[in-house]
């Protein structure tokens, strides 16, 4: 018996692009590490670095290639999950199934966050470490030992500190939507995805029409990109990156607090729509 | 003897319709009792009160729990099959031992494997490769190694042949249910549970029709059949339903004694399914 870990097991066996799409990904990445070696000019092999710390960075700037395509795709695949995860489950009308079995709605519903802002993002971040890692073997096989990136484990255990650090307060920042779109699948009858993007886009209008302002559109923009616009401005020395990267300041943000009393609140009703509704 | 569940005045209504209209009734410990009525009449909503699916009017009480308000908690004790669809299609069947090893206090998974070796199910199949009688077997597997008190069973076997539904009341039975247990079940095949059931109860229109143990039918209820000449003179005790079958007319009565019946025809106890025609098209006695 153990309630938790076996109602997120649940939702990796009945959602597997949640693991597949990174799987994937991450298997393009190695097979493009293996062929891109052998086609690297000459002179970017026999480059080197200027300094330690231009090294260095190139080094975080090469792992975060990898991240940041799984953080654009995992984002995409993760808000399809969350759309369908109460809704399938009425659709098919498994929710009987589950409903027989002695489980809370709040442990099902919390189970479904957990999986979407926590579980999944750091299963991603492991992947990334163990694959960007092999991708450096490759490389270092591959092209004989050129300087061009040097290995360093000092800032390799730095970045994903602040990685898993990131993940953690993203999951507070991304929790309001996240419990938004529960509530939406677990309320929808039909067209789940129409449901969950329509409300935000009338208001959104609305507010242009009336006002002729876009203030709830930017806010929305906002709080989906977290704030993050543009690239880091590179090889300007890896602690000044590290800090770029690192989120750890948004906890001081009362808008981040903000956001989780109203996924709270969203999750609240997700949670009683489900214990409630009767029309199965 | 203890009550497993205790309705009183129960009721639910839907926009127009009343589905229960003051409905009491009580299950004791130890019965299979069969919820039979016709469609509409109000048996679902009845369950669906019993594992506090719906909210209700009235006072009810499951294991001694209010269903509605402790749900989670009495889904401990209380297991139920409410259509053989429900298992969702992507489950592998090692998927759904793991899970309701997972999550449930009582389940004896050893118990469940067992069963499902004897029969053509295999670990690693997803619910969507089996037949509608695996399905059935599969979720019958997962329960009957679940030690639970009530067993809810609304149409277990809808849609199956001949020989799973044979097998599946036959399981339950061997299988499952002991002097502890309790075992509800609605299902449109009378005939096929009538020889298993303790109680019965007949609903219709949210009412209670009839509400007996299986052994007080025969004090209460006698089947005449009479040539069809000869009826007149039976008429006069009035039965409170017949029937003509091949020039013969069936008469169903409630409250006379066998003595003074038997003279005029052919007498016997009533089954459950005629019963219950007799209850559903007859004038109420």
């Amino acid at each position: 018996m153990n309630t938790l870990p076996t109602l997120i097991r649940r939702e990796f066996w009945e959602h597997r692009v949640l693991w597949m799409v990174p799987a994937a990904v991450a298997a393009c990445y190695l097979l493009f590490a293996i062929l891109a070696g052998s086609m690297m000019p000459a002179e970017m092999r026999a480059a080197r670095m200027s300094s330690a710390g231009e090294s260095q960075a190139l080094f975080v700037g090469v792992q975060m290639v990898l991240i940041g395509f799984l953080y654009v795709l995992v984002s995409t695949v993760l808000f399809f999950y969350l759309a369908d995860c109460l809704y399938a489950e009425r659709r098919d009308r498994s929710i009987l199934f589950w409903k027989s079995m002695p489980v809370s709605d709040s442990a099902t519903v919390l189970s479904k966050l957990l999986v979407a802002l926590i579980v999944t993002p750091i299963g991603v971040l492991l992947l990334s470490m163990v694959v960007n890692a092999l991708a450096f073997v490759i490389f270092y096989v591959r092209l004989h030992n050129s300087g061009f990136v040097r290995w360093d484990t000092a800032t390799w255990f730095r970045l994903y500190g602040t990685l898993f650090l990131n993940v953690l307060v993203l999951a507070l920042w991304y929790a309001p939507i996240a419990a938004y779109q529960l509530l939406v699948s677990a309320w929808a009858r039909s067209a789940v995805f129409v449901w969950t993007i329509l409300p935000p886009l009338l208001l959104a209008l609305g507010e242009k029409l009336m006002f002729d302002s876009w203030d709830i559109g930017q806010f929305l923009l906002y709080r989906l990109s977290a704030g993050m616009g543009g690239g880091p401005d590179a090889l300007t020395g890896v602690d000044h990156l590290l800090a770029q990267i690192s989120l750890l300041g948004r906890l001081r943000q009362p808008d981040l607090w903000g956001g989780v009393a109203v996924a709270a609140a969203f999750a609240y009703s997700a949670i009683r729509i489900r214990r409630y509704r009767d029309d199965t | 003897m203890t009550t497993v569940i205790e309705a009183r005045g129960l009721s639910k209504s839907y926009r127009r319709t009343r589905a229960l209209d003051r409905v009491s009734f009580a299950i004791q410990a130890g019965r299979i009792v069969g919820l039979i009525g016709p469609n509409g009449a109000g048996k679902t909503t009845a369950l669906k009160a019993i594992l506090g699916l719906t909210p209700f009017e009235g006072q009810l009480s499951v294991l001694g729990k209010d269903p509605y308000r402790e749900r989670d908690a009495l889904m401990q004790d209380v297991c139920f099959i409410a259509d053989v669809a429900v298992l969702p299609k992507w489950l592998r069947v090692s998927q759904a031992l793991e899970f309701v090893a997972g999550v449930h206090p009582k389940f004896e998974r050893a118990r469940a494997e067992e069963f499902l070796r004897n029969t053509d199910i295999r670990m690693q199949s997803r619910v969507r490769e089996l037949s509608k009688g695996m399905v059935t077997q599969l979720h019958l597997a997962l329960i009957l190694a679940i030690d639970a008190r009530l067993l809810v069973l609304d149409e277990p076997t809808l849609g199956l042949d001949l020989l799973y539904r044979r097998q599946f009341y036959d399981t339950l039975l061997n299988d499952y249910f002991d002097k502890e247990r309790t075992i509800l079940l609605t299902t449109h095949q009378v005939e096929e549970v009538e020889h298993l059931l303790t109680d019965v109860i007949f609903i219709n229109h949210g009412h209670i029709a009839l509400d007996s143990p299986v052994e007080g039918i025969a004090e209460r209820y006698v089947q005449l059949t009479v040539r069809a000449d000869q009826a007149s003179r039976a008429r006069e005790l009035k039965p409170f339903y017949e029937r003509e079958v091949f020039g013969r007319v069936a008469m169903f009565f409630e409250g006379r004694s066998a003595a003074e019946l038997e003279a005029l025809g052919e007498i016997r106890t009533p089954s459950i399914a005629d019963l219950f025609v007799a209850k559903m098209q007859g004038v109420p006695a």
